[in-house]
């Protein structure tokens, strides 16, 4: 049985820190160094908790929540507003009354119905506002491209082990490809989304598609057969389906595209 | 307008930055997509209120997972204590060889965490998610650090036995569907 002592110290430790070197855990620092037994627990516990923390994150944000946040709390902000236009219950208290002077009250009530109202409308064009415009194609190609310039892609996961999240399936328009492997992608298209990008391989050809939970209203309902020019050796289509945008980066021409992608939507 | 005024503007970029990661910390705590969603809600709300202690706020990531948790935990308050007195404690054997691939289904870990009792569960999502140490996490609930470590390297043994059941089986036989419980 392991020392439970040793064990909570160990546990304490975050993964990938220097946190054994806390004094608050001695004598775990000289344990390491002089027991083997002790320093084999704490790589596998490292390497435990390396996976659990990975896992942890790795939750699929709902479609359309950053849009439902800002309605709610620019609702919110309007009824606070036109309660704060209302007259306080002292202030009230404090008005002449109608038989003393009705006109100065009629005025005052049309002004305190006017401000709520405008605050209200405000709030909503506010609102309006302040949730993000689709984005047109050439932008999110460029951003696309962009975001997979930058990718590190060795933390994906092969679908046949490690089943993907639910709603973030592979389109209907590209081949299930054996070897498929799949990550959890966040920060796409500089609209912090998140969803998950498949790395497919086609005879040697690379290609990733991304599949995002984002409305854009501007995209095609299926990726193109002919793309026209590749930038860069990469060929890049994007698609709306349903509620999920599919954005497929292929290392290649446009014939490496097609190999990728069917003619007609299958299931 | 709500976009022309800075605060109010303050209040989205907020949203558009964070709700990714206080949703996924939601869920992880609540271990339901409508609660989950409801804990992000509300704390937006509160940073829309107290924009001033956002804006003060060492790291706002920091200051909103705070509320969060503490909206969360006062929620849990309102439906009673657990009975910790019935946990029983158990220890288990960190096994000795790893799975390779070492990979960790996340659905699985939600019912693990799920399965641990409140206060436990609180402890090993600041640690696996805000990173935090364990005199951080005794620091932020206003707990003695031993306590923390305790709770902590329980709470870790426990997942450990539902997400590793072929290694946890071969040192402790057990039931991945009953998960032991611990005090």
């Amino acid at each position: 049985m392991q020392d439970r002592h040793l064990l909570a110290r160990i546990d304490a430790c975050r993964p990938g820190s220097d946190d054994y070197l806390d004094a608050g855990l001695a004598p775990l620092s000289e344990e390491l160094a002089e027991s083997r037994t002790a320093r084999s627990l704490y790589d596998r516990i490292q390497a435990l908790d390396q996976a659990v923390g990975q896992a942890m994150e790795n939750v699929a944000v709902p479609p359309g929540l950053s849009e439902r946040l800002l309605a709610n709390l620019a609702a919110a902000e309007g009824a606070r507003a036109v309660e704060e236009a209302a007259p306080p219950a002292d202030v009230a208290a404090t008005l002449p009354s109608p038989a003393i002077d009705g006109a100065s009250r009629r005025r005052w009530v049309r002004w305190s119905v006017g401000m709520a109202t405008a605050a209200g409308i405000a709030a909503l064009i506010g609102a309006y506002w302040a949730i993000p415009r689709p984005l047109t194609p050439a932008q999110i190609a460029d951003q696309a491209v962009a975001y997979y310039n930058q990718e590190e892609r060795e933390t994906a996961q092969p679908i046949e082990t490690v089943k993907p999240p639910d709603g973030y399936p592979i389109s209907r328009y590209v081949y299930r490809l054996p070897g498929t492997r799949w990550r959890p992608v966040h920060g796409f298209l500089r609209r912090n989304l998140s969803g998950v990008a498949y790395d497919l391989v086609y005879r040697g050809a690379a290609a990733t598609l991304y599949v995002m939970p984002q409305q854009s209203p501007s995209l095609p309902n299926a990726p193109p057969q002919r793309i026209g020019a590749a930038t860069g050796n990469r060929a890049l289509a994007a698609w709306q389906e349903g509620d999920l945008l599919y954005v497929l980066v292929v290392e290649g021409d446009e014939r490496t595209y097609q190999s990728f992608v069917r003619r007609t939507a299958v299931g | 307008m709500m976009a022309d005024s800075p605060l109010r503007a303050e209040v989205a970029r907020l949203v558009v930055e964070h709700h990714a990661a206080l949703y996924r910390y939601a869920y992880r705590l609540s271990g339901s997509a409508v609660n989950g969603e409801d804990l992000v809600q509300q704390t937006f709300l509160t940073a829309q209120a107290k924009l001033d202690q956002v804006r003060s706020a060492e790291s706002v990531r920091s200051w909103l997972y705070a509320v969060l948790r503490n909206t969360y935990l006062k929620s849990r308050r309102k439906r009673g204590p657990i009975a910790a007195a019935d946990l029983d404690l158990m220890l288990e054997k960190v096994p000795e060889q790893l799975p390779e691939p070492l990979l960790v289904d996340p659905e699985e870990l939600q019912a693990a965490l799920d399965a641990l009792p409140e206060e436990f569960r609180v402890v090993v999502v600041m640690f696996y998610f805000e990173h935090r140490s364990y005199k951080e996490i005794a620091q932020q609930l206003g707990l003695p650090a031993g306590t923390v470590m305790s709770r902590l390297s329980r709470a870790k043994s426990q997942l450990r036995l539902r997400l590793f059941p072929a290694e946890a089986q071969s040192s402790r036989p057990k039931s991945r569907s009953r998960p032991a419980r611990i005090s």
